[in-house]
């Protein structure tokens, strides 16, 4: 597992480059942008660039000799897991860095409290890992150019229930929800931690399915 | 007799367009198996569905007597795969691959490595993307020949690369082969280096193993008949393993050679290549 997680890390710090623009357009962007913006751009930036790794390991069909050496199927999808929250906690850390940078150069949305910043880092980790546990078992079984079709499809099917649910009966919907949510705070916050480790670990469990099933 | 490396039995694999038959092949240790065929034939995915990268229909598989579903991790320590290709990303350089396999192997000799890296002139530092064809297979080789493996499977390993490459890649080979446990399963269009180190030849065609010998058995019993078309026809079914009839000239394969100067002194017997019997098996026609 440490050698795939290097692996990846290794091949990250080949764009290094591309990175570090992508960066600095984050912080020309969201300067002033309501404080937290910049983590929970930072934060799933870089969780779903599992999928550069993923490309890059796809063009050079690292999988197949990767499996002549002493790792497992479930070892390969564990490490994009792995690694994606290595690069979400990444991600926060230095959207943290930067908007406190940002803060003491007089930029930032106005002094958002400790508290509402690290709810937000919560949001920004939850869309992560909800990004996460859609990307990786679609570009496992698809690969990276089929899966993108397959991606624009689930967000269009996302669309669509978003409109669904724009009517009435969805509005007291998600008013019935975010009432539940400012009444029992941290209980709201658990049932969604929760629901968003299920959601990874079914994830897994799909994308172990899918690499035992793959031939190479 | 040597025990055996490798050993599959009854192999096949079935896709839409292509299966594989019955393969029964087994690398004894101490000695090289060279596989040929033509492009499509099945040597990949003989290899493939031996390593399970691809699986298995029916057959059995045993590294070192134990099969890879016994012991998958101590078995693929003791393997190692050599493709055509390097299977790393273009950007990383030969130091970060090292570290990568450490990593990965818990057999990773660095001093094996380091070695190979002086002995073959490669540079540490430098991005594989601007390596040549021939220093990224020796590269390959190097990662193959570090984790202390008993076993190398290769695929195409000398292909695409100029003679002088070629020839100090089986230098290496024949290095490792000085370990009488060692063994190795090449897979190579490139005939002439199979004469030049493989112990046995395994020909498939068309999914199925047409046959595993010594390759002293090949070059030395056989032999081909050169005659015309009205001599073809005095020739002994026995004598003929395979034939080609062409306009001037049939070509017939022969399992004992010194046999058919016997029974046929007015013909022309010559030793063939290994080249020459694949011809014949592939374009001519059989018994």
């Amino acid at each position: 597992m440490k050698g795939l997680i290097l692996k990846d890390l290794y091949n990250a710090m080949t764009q290094g480059k591309v990175l570090l623009f992508m960066v600095v357009i984050f912080g020309v962007c969201f300067a002033n942008a309501a404080e937290g913006t910049l983590i929970i751009m930072c934060t799933i930036y870089a969780a779903v660039l599992v999928i550069n790794n993923m490309a890059l390991d796809e063009m050079c069909a690292w999988e197949t000799f990767a499996l002549t050496m002493p790792v497992t199927r479930r070892q390969l999808a564990l490490s994009k897991y792995v690694i994606s929250v290595i690069y979400a906690f990444g991600g926060t850390l230095l959207g943290a860095i930067m908007t406190v940078v940002l803060r003491a150069a007089g930029f930032g949305g106005g002094g958002a409290p400790l508290g509402s910043i690290l709810v937000i880092t919560g949001v920004g980790m939850a869309i992560s890992a909800l990004f996460i546990a859609v990307l990786i078992p679609v570009n496992f079984k698809f690969g990276i150019q089929k899966g993108r079709f397959v991606l624009l499809s689930i967000a269009a099917l996302i669309g669509g229930g978003g409109v669904l649910l724009s009517g009435s009966r969805g509005t007291r919907i998600m008013a019935a929800i975010g009432t539940f949510g400012e009444i029992n705070g941290m209980l709201a916050a658990l049932i969604a931690a929760a629901a968003v480790a299920v959601i990874l670990v079914v994830s897994f469990g799909i994308s172990v399915k899918i690499m035992e099933k793959k031939e190479f | 007799m040597a025990a055996e490396a490798l050993k599959i039995s009854g192999l096949c694999k079935n896709f839409d367009d292509f299966c594989l038959k019955d393969i029964e092949l087994a690398v004894p240790e101490g000695a090289v198996v060279g596989l040929i065929g033509e492009n499509g034939a099945g040597k990949t995915t003989t290899i493939k569905a031996a390593v399970d990268l691809l699986h298995r229909d029916k057959g059995e598989v045993e590294f070192f007597g134990k099969r890879m579903e016994e012991d998958p991790s101590g078995i693929r320590k003791e393997v190692g795969v050599v493709f055509d290709s390097l299977h790393f990303s273009q950007g990383l350089d030969a130091d970060k691959i090292e570290k990568i396999c450490e990593a990965i192997y818990e057999n990773w000799d660095k001093k094996t490595f380091e070695e190979c890296m002086e002995k073959f002139s490669l540079p540490h530092k430098k991005a594989i993307k601007d390596f040549s064809t021939g220093m990224k297979m020796k590269l390959n080789l190097a990662i193959g020949l570090s984790h202390n493996a008993r076993l190398l499977i290769m695929d195409e390993p000398t292909s695409g690369l100029d003679p002088v490459v070629r020839d100090d890649i089986l230098d290496i080979f024949m290095d490792f082969m000085q370990e009488e446990n060692h063994a190795i399963l090449l897979s190579s269009h490139i005939t002439s280096d199979l004469e030049k180190i493989a112990d046995y030849i395994a020909f498939i065609h068309k999914g199925r193993l047409i046959f595993c010998m010594p390759k002293d058995t090949l070059l030395y019993q056989y032999g081909v008949i050169k005659c015309s078309k009205r001599d073809f026809e005095n020739i002994c079914a026995e004598d003929k393993l395979a034939w080609r009839i062409e306009d001037y000239q049939c070509s017939v394969l022969t399992g004992d050679r010194r046999r058919a100067a016997a029974r046929y002194p007015e013909m022309i017997i010559d030793t063939p290549t290994i080249d020459e019997i694949m011809l014949l098996y592939v374009k001519g026609e059989r018994k």
